[in-house]
């Protein structure tokens, strides 16, 4: 870890003997081990590719007066951070965001993030998780068309010209499989642990099986206006590009937010009573818990909706300060999520300057959650596991027009039958106060943030 | 373990991203005054990727920062152990060897043509091109936000071989996407495109700048307090844009000689089998001049080549990376791309594109009572293994009477990719080409991907929309 600190430092120190008022280097070092196996016609699995693809370079930020630049680097020689701190200064312009550091304060801890199994982990032992996974679900009595497992050790190290010096190491590992039945269901399925065992214990293979299972001999659906359960999924995939990216300061700052000023603000109603949602990075072991967020602030826990209403927005350091708040929520983080895409980017999170996101939001209610649908009080309508399409959601507007992947008719407030690809259309922001209910166990979903939430009980969606 | 086979990529780019955000209050004209900011941030891409082979096939790849000896002997050290691993693995002995099929061997050096290279125009170079865009938007008077993001890439990449392949090549690429907003009242709407491919800053010259800015102000501001589009089935006529989304989602992905052999696509065993309606031609050319998909060789060092997938309908070939065609018995086709030094090159498609009919516009309209038109394009999505693709168009209008009706809210089209190419029912003459983007992969890998399409008539498409479509508008359409 020390090696990323001292990357970090020598470009803080470069900038500083280049003039700068103030600086901020991050460094990302995140090698992902990634195997994919098919079958083989033996019955067993062949290993078709096995990479180990790089995420790997720093960024720098630094102020010359009234004058803030950003440059990255994937090449983190002595001469190249001297080229990045030159570049930070060529790409300085008049009037840009101030750059407000992060001081430096007492190191957060946080445990549970790292698992040493996955730290030493070799490829032999994830092609052995996969073929874990892919054995699963050939011995639950589907086709498997290909297993994908991933292991991400991530070091982060950051350094700021306040005196604050950061750094932390995590570890990710995924399985994910594409399952057939004979009946021609299909389910593709993923799950994302901190460690080892607990990725295990969430039965990819198993599960993925079920799901396609599950899905044989669909029908066609019915349309109309019905009653549909979105599954923990399905919520990520619709969240994700809408209230997520929304409950940032920065949007609302824009106006690219439906929060922003004319539209609600905090205190305002904008879901259904029965819905309490929070921002929490602290969860031990969660896949959406960080020590500290892309600029050095401690990762905590933020209420931002209460019984229905907005208590809070959700900030980096840039808009913390801009609003003369003490502290930022500790919400940065630097991603190509929300951002105009050119598909002409900087290959890695060190190349984007800090943005805001929620860590992991928790769904709860103030009320009772059901144990299941019948109990939630559900009939007839339709229960959702994924959707696709939902990532052109304009997260200001909050319009959707997505197409699900796997899907059944209720009655009784049981699966009835499957049906084939369906559309659901409406309107996110709507969506958030037509929630009747929550219901099923919560899962721990990962996708540009983590949501851990129940099943949504949502009325009146239109199914077509 | 000896290893039958290495290649190195080495990468020297320079990225610069200029972006330009202005908002004008609502209500206030042309002359009011705006509040502007803007950001711009310069990227150092240097680095060196190495793939190694051994003799059953074991494939190991690593990455390394930077472009000296020490990282070069890193990434092959950590290559070569990959290899040697998956050589040992039980499961790759299943895969057996020949894993690249007939050495490929390419030499030279190429410069991708370009009049103003990027590197040497200055950031308020670039920004002024944003700022006249900017000023074309905001003339009219409904334009409320203009949200703007340029990025150049230009810099050397150089491929390597044991087969005795050694590239060098030289390149530009650039995009300007561009989003205008409108409001009225309680009412936003907003329309966005992008301009640009591989060449200079001649792509992005004053008339096309200013041309783009006044067609995204005038649909924002036409569509604001547009209705809700109907939902159901029903016959839709798509645009250039839309089309090429269409195309690329439903056919391109499923073309995919990787999922194909996956058993995980639609098209997988249906070469030579009629999977489209006649008059259905789609090729993909990684030489289509201007395209943000342009490249002379690919990431593995085969000449790229103008492939035809489909030819009036019938299946002809897939895309292909080296394994993929030798696992195939097919020469390999030059479509395997690497978003950077820092990923293996897997099948991707470089610009796509459907080859013009003989409908015009009006012609399409003929004869549709009820439908809807779909225009532009925000993004799409496909599962190629079940066969469905979903596309979300920029806007939409409905279709009354064979003529084009009012506008509504753009509404995705959802579909079954073999029943959908059995509905085309018209194609336009009207072929243009778009950049766009496109990401495939674990982990995902994202790159600048072109493609092209005139306009095309489906019938029965699923349609998306609030709005329920009755059984009486459903499918109206007298023959054509």
């Amino acid at each position: 870890m020390q090696d990323l600190v001292e990357r970090a430092e020598q470009a803080v120190e470069l900038a500083r003997r280049a003039g700068a008022d103030g600086a901020e280097a991050f460094v990302l070092d995140a090698p992902e081990d990634a195997v994919l196996l098919e079958p083989s016609g033996a019955g067993d699995f062949a290993l078709r590719t096995a990479n180990t693809v790089l995420h790997r370079g720093l960024g720098l930020a630094a102020r010359w007066g009234r004058r803030v630049g950003f440059a990255s680097t994937t090449d983190l020689s002595s001469p190249a951070l001297a080229e990045v701190v030159n570049d930070c200064r060529r790409a300085a312009m008049p009037d840009d965001p101030a750059l407000p550091l992060v001081p430096a304060g007492e190191a957060p801890e946080a445990p549970g993030l790292a698992d040493k199994r996955v730290l030493e982990m070799n490829l032999p032992e994830i092609v052995g998780v996969a073929m874990t996974v892919g054995a699963e679900a050939r011995e639950a009595g589907v086709g498997v068309l290909g297993v994908v497992a991933t292991a991400t050790c991530r070091r982060v190290a950051i350094v700021n010209s306040a005196g604050l010096v950061r750094s932390s190491l995590d570890t990710r590992i995924s399985a994910g499989l594409y399952a057939m039945s004979r009946g021609g269901g299909f389910a593709m399925w993923s799950r994302t642990s901190r460690s080892l065992a607990g990725l295990l214990a969430l039965a990819v293979g198993r599960k993925a099986a079920a799901l396609a299972r599950s899905s044989d001999d669909a029908r066609d659906v019915v349309p109309g206006l019905q009653t549909v359960v979105l599954r923990p999924d399905a919520l990520l995939s619709l969240l994700a590009t809408s209230l997520g990216p929304a409950l940032g300061a920065d949007r609302v700052d824009e106006g690219t937010s439906p929060f922003a000023a004319g539209g609600a603000s905090p205190g305002d109603g904008v879901a259904s009573a029965i819905l309490d949602i929070t921002d929490d990075a602290t969860r031990p072991g969660s896949t959406g818990s960080y020590l500290f967020d892309a600029e050095g602030t401690a990762g905590q826990a933020t209420p931002v909706i209460r019984a229905g209403r907005l208590v809070s927005l959700l900030h980096n350091n840039h808009s913390a300060a801009s609003l003369g708040l003490r502290r930022s929520t500790g919400n940065a983080c630097r991603d190509r999520s929300g951002r105009m895409s050119t598909f002409v980017e900087p290959s890695g999170p060190f190349g984007y300057r800090p943005g805001i996101l929620p860590s992991s939001l928790v769904v709860t209610s103030p009320g009772p959650t059901f144990p299941d649908l019948p109990a939630a009080g559900v009939d007839r309508g339709l229960l959702v596991q994924d959707v696709m399409g939902a990532f052109v959601i304009d997260p200001a507007v909050g319009d959707f027009s997505v197409t699900t992947t796997n899907a059944w008719a209720l009655e009784r407030g049981r699966p009835a039958y499957p049906v084939k690809r369906a559309m659901l259309s409406g309107n996110m922001y709507s969506l958030l106060k037509q929630v009747l209910a929550l219901a099923e166990e919560p899962e721990d979903v990962v996708g540009p943030f983590s949501l851990v939430s129940p099943s949504w009980v949502v009325a009146d969606l239109v199914v077509v | 373990m000896g290893a039958v086979y290495a290649d190195v990529r080495f990468q020297d780019r320079r990225l610069t991203l200029v972006g330009l955000e202005a908002r004008r209050p609502t209500g206030a004209g042309p002359g009011a005054a705006r509040r502007e900011t803007w950001e711009a941030s310069r990227h150092v891409e240097r680095g060196l990727g190495v793939r190694v082979f051994g003799a059953r096939g074991g494939e190991g790849f690593a990455a390394a920062g930077g472009l000296g000896r020490a990282a070069l002997a890193k990434a092959v050290s950590d290559a070569l152990s990959g290899a040697l691993q998956a050589e040992k693995t039980a499961a790759s002995a299943v895969s057996g060897g020949a894993a690249l099929g007939p050495a490929v061997v390419s030499t030279g050096r190429v410069s991708t043509p370009r009049v103003t290279d990027p590197a040497e125009v200055d950031l308020e170079g670039k920004l002024d091109i944003l700022r006249t865009f900017q000023a074309e938007a905001f003339a009219r008077p409904e334009t409320s936000r203009v949200s703007l993001a340029y990025a150049d890439s230009t810099g050397i990449d150089r491929f390597a071989s044991t087969d005795g392949s050694d590239i060098e090549t030289d390149s530009a690429r650039i995009i300007l996407r561009a989003t205008v907003e409108a409001a009225r009242g309680p009412y936003v709407s907003d329309s966005a495109e992008s301009l640009g491919g591989v060449g200079g800053l001649e792509l992005l010259a004053e008339p096309a700048v200013k041309s783009l800015a006044a067609s995204l102000a005038g649909a924002a501001a036409e569509w604001l307090g547009a209705g809700e589009a109907p939902g159901g089935e029903m016959t839709a006529i798509l645009d250039n844009q839309s089309t090429e989304n269409f195309i690329h989602e439903a056919i391109g992905h499923s073309c995919e000689a990787d999922d194909v052999l996956a058993g995980a696509s639609v098209l997988a065993g249906k070469l030579g089998d009629q999977v489209g309606a006649p008059g259905v031609t789609v090729v993909d050319d990684p030489g289509r001049p201007g395209t943000v998909g342009r490249y002379p060789y690919d990431d593995e060092g085969v000449p790229a080549r103008r492939v035809t997938l489909i030819e009036d309908g019938v299946l002809k070939e897939y895309l292909h990376t080296r394994r993929t065609a030798a696992a195939m018995g097919r020469p390999p086709n030059g479509h395997a791309r690497a978003r950077d030094f820092g990923c293996p090159p897997i099948v991707r498609m470089a610009t796509i594109n459907l080859e013009p009919g003989d409908f015009s516009l009006d012609q399409m309209l003929e004869g549709v009572k009820k439908g809807i038109y779909l225009m532009g394009k925000r993004g799409g999505q496909v599962d190629p293994a079940r066969g469905v693709f979903q596309f979300r168009p920029d806007r939409a209008r409905l279709i009354e009477g064979g003529e084009l009706g009012r506008p509504v809210r753009a509404p995705s089209l959802s579909g079954s990719i073999l029943d959908i190419l059995q509905n085309i029912d018209a194609v336009g003459c009207d072929l243009r080409f778009h950049p766009g983007g496109c990401g495939k992969g674990f982990p995902a890998q994202i790159i600048p991907a072109g493609s092209g399409a005139p306009h095309v008539r489906l019938r029965r498409a699923t349609i998306g929309g609030v709005g329920q479509a009755s059984a009486a508008e459903a499918e109206e359409r007298g023959p054509a």
